[in-house]
């Protein structure tokens, strides 16, 4: 599996590195225009830009038609797709992880006024992160760069609808309702579990969420033809 | 002795396309040819073997091994040319090389550079540099360095200038001659089959037209070419296909001796080719072809 991490990074190394300096220069930025910016928003950011780092390399092989070539060399379906799980969760992660350090540097050099626990940041970064890939991973799986794009838009389009909604027809209520119910049960689950016990709640159920999407991609992809 | 594949009635729909009941084996040291004209499933048959497309129904065994349930370890003793070669586009050849061969335990960096050199490729430009000739040449070395015992190659000799493709046909000849290196290399190339085949696989419609010995078939299968009256003295020979031609009729007839015998001076009688087995196999008199 990793001879195919490897590969991956080193076919993609290019991408991987101008996303890395691309947004660790932008997490400073971005925390320098805001005041007061809670920590765990800046977690939620930089995991979310983490997620991007290695979104080329997920439906490289895809774009480039070199998946038959990959699937012609002495390794299984199952490894191609824990291997892409890998080098996916390792760049995010190590993604996230560098623009939280970056802009926490750049706060210690005075720099914005994030408020919160920084600790908070990597239980927030992970569990965004674990959201994102979990989603993503069968949708590149099953439609390779389609299904990156797809995907991408889809969430573009989430966002105008529900923007459009509110502004348009006074859908304030649903948007604000749902994103409330979400934060209510989380606020339940929290009070009824303690904060150590909804900490290892949330990580658990992205885990086991992360486990799904595995066996699903894989299911997908033992299924591709090239 | 396990052959090193054998397919039993493989068989595979997709839109329009359908392979039939595709069964076919190459022995241990020989090399297989497999012909047809574009859109006949060689490729896909190809796809199937090296698991990047699934059979709908039939078997695909390797090495005497189901080509699924231990497809890594049996794809470590094949070397591969996909008709379209794809590779890591972005990579020098060199770098492609030895990222290439970080999969094989049997890699051998030297015979690479050897291959790299001989086949006069540069060894720094880019893949997506190269010509449709040199991928085909590149692929050639990756699947030439890791000691494969079965080379499975689509159309590896399209695109090549003749002389390269006649020194590939010599070097695939002597690769079976250690005996355990087998070949399956499909080609619409039939001078190519012609020189290096030991085996014959006609496939058109996704059905296997012929299926045998290259030298029996040039050597019992005939062509009877004269005038309209020879359809009316063909009853009891064993006739392969026959078409109309502007001078006449050619007959594809599976016995040299007895066509001889039956029409004497009366008709040209000679050994069939390859070229005359793929134009008239199956053929009805009126261009069509029998079901």
């Amino acid at each position: 599996m990793w001879t195919l991490v490897r590969k991956d990074l080193i076919l993609d190394r290019r991408q991987v590195a101008l996303n890395f300096v691309l947004y660790l220069v932008m997490g400073p930025v971005f925390l320098s225009l805001m005041s007061e910016t809670p920590v765990k928003l800046i977690a939620a950011w930089a995991a979310i830009v983490g997620t991007m780092i290695p979104l080329s390399l997920l439906a490289r092989e895809d774009k480039f038609h070199s998946a038959r070539l990959t699937c012609s060399l002495p390794v299984t379906r199952d490894t191609v797709v824990a291997s892409r799980f890998a080098g996916g969760w390792i760049l995010a992660l190590s993604g996230g992880l560098a623009i939280v350090a970056a802009i926490y540097g750049a706060h210690q050099a005075g720099l914005g006024n994030p408020v919160g626990e920084w600790s908070q940041a990597l239980l927030v970064g992970f569990v965004t992160i674990g959201l994102i890939l979990a989603v993503l991973f069968p949708f590149t799986m099953r439609f390779g760069f389609a299904g990156l794009i797809g995907f991408l838009v889809f969430t573009q389009v989430l966002g105008i609808v529900a923007f459009l909604s509110v502004v348009l027809v006074g859908g304030q209520g649903a948007v604000g309702a749902a994103i409330g119910g979400v934060a209510g049960a989380l606020g339940a689950l929290q009070g009824s579990f303690g904060p150590v016990g909804y900490d290892l709640f949330l990580l658990a159920a992205v885990v086991a969420l992360n486990v799904a999407s595995f066996l699903a991609s894989r299911w997908i992809y033992r299924r591709r033809e090239f | 002795m396990d052959a090193a594949l054998e397919l039993a009635g493989v068989a595979k729909s997709w839109g329009e396309f359908v392979l039939r009941d595709v069964s076919f084996r190459l022995p241990p040291g020989y090399i297989t040819g497999l012909v047809g004209p574009n859109g006949a499933g060689k490729t896909t048959l190809v796809k199937i073997v090296l698991d990047l497309v699934r059979a709908d129904t039939g078997q695909v065994r390797v090495f005497g091994q189901d080509h699924r349930s231990n497809g890594a370890s049996l794809r470590s003793r094949i070397g591969f040319v996909h008709d379209r070669p794809t590779c890591y586009e972005h990579l020098p050849v060199e770098q492609l090389g030895s990222l290439v061969g970080s999969f094989y335990a049997t890699w051998d960096e030297g015979a690479f550079r050897d291959l790299v050199r001989e086949f006069e490729l540069p060894r720094r430009r880019r893949v997506k540099a190269l010509s449709r000739g040199m991928k085909v040449k590149l692929a050639l070395a990756l699947a030439l360095s890791h000691g494969a015992e079965l080379l499975v190659l689509d159309e590896p000799t399209t695109g090549l200038d003749p002389v390269f493709r006649r020194e590939l046909l010599e070097r695939l000849s002597g690769l079976i001659s250690d005996g355990r290196t087998s070949v399956l290399f499909s080609t619409q190339i039939l001078s190519d089959l012609e020189r290096i085949a030991d085996f014959v696989v006609i496939l058109r419609q996704g059905e296997v037209q012929y299926e045998g010995v290259k030298d029996d078939l040039l050597d019992r299968w005939a062509v009877v070419r004269g005038g309209p009256e020879v359809t009316s003295e063909l009853e009891g020979l064993p006739v392969r296909g026959q078409r109309q031609t502007r001078m006449g009729i050619e007959v594809l007839v599976e016995d040299v001796d007895a066509a001889r015998r039956r029409f004497g001076e009366r008709a040209v009688v000679e050994r069939a080719t390859l070229d005359d087995v793929f134009l008239l196999l199956g053929a009805e008199r009126d261009g069509g072809r029998a079901s």
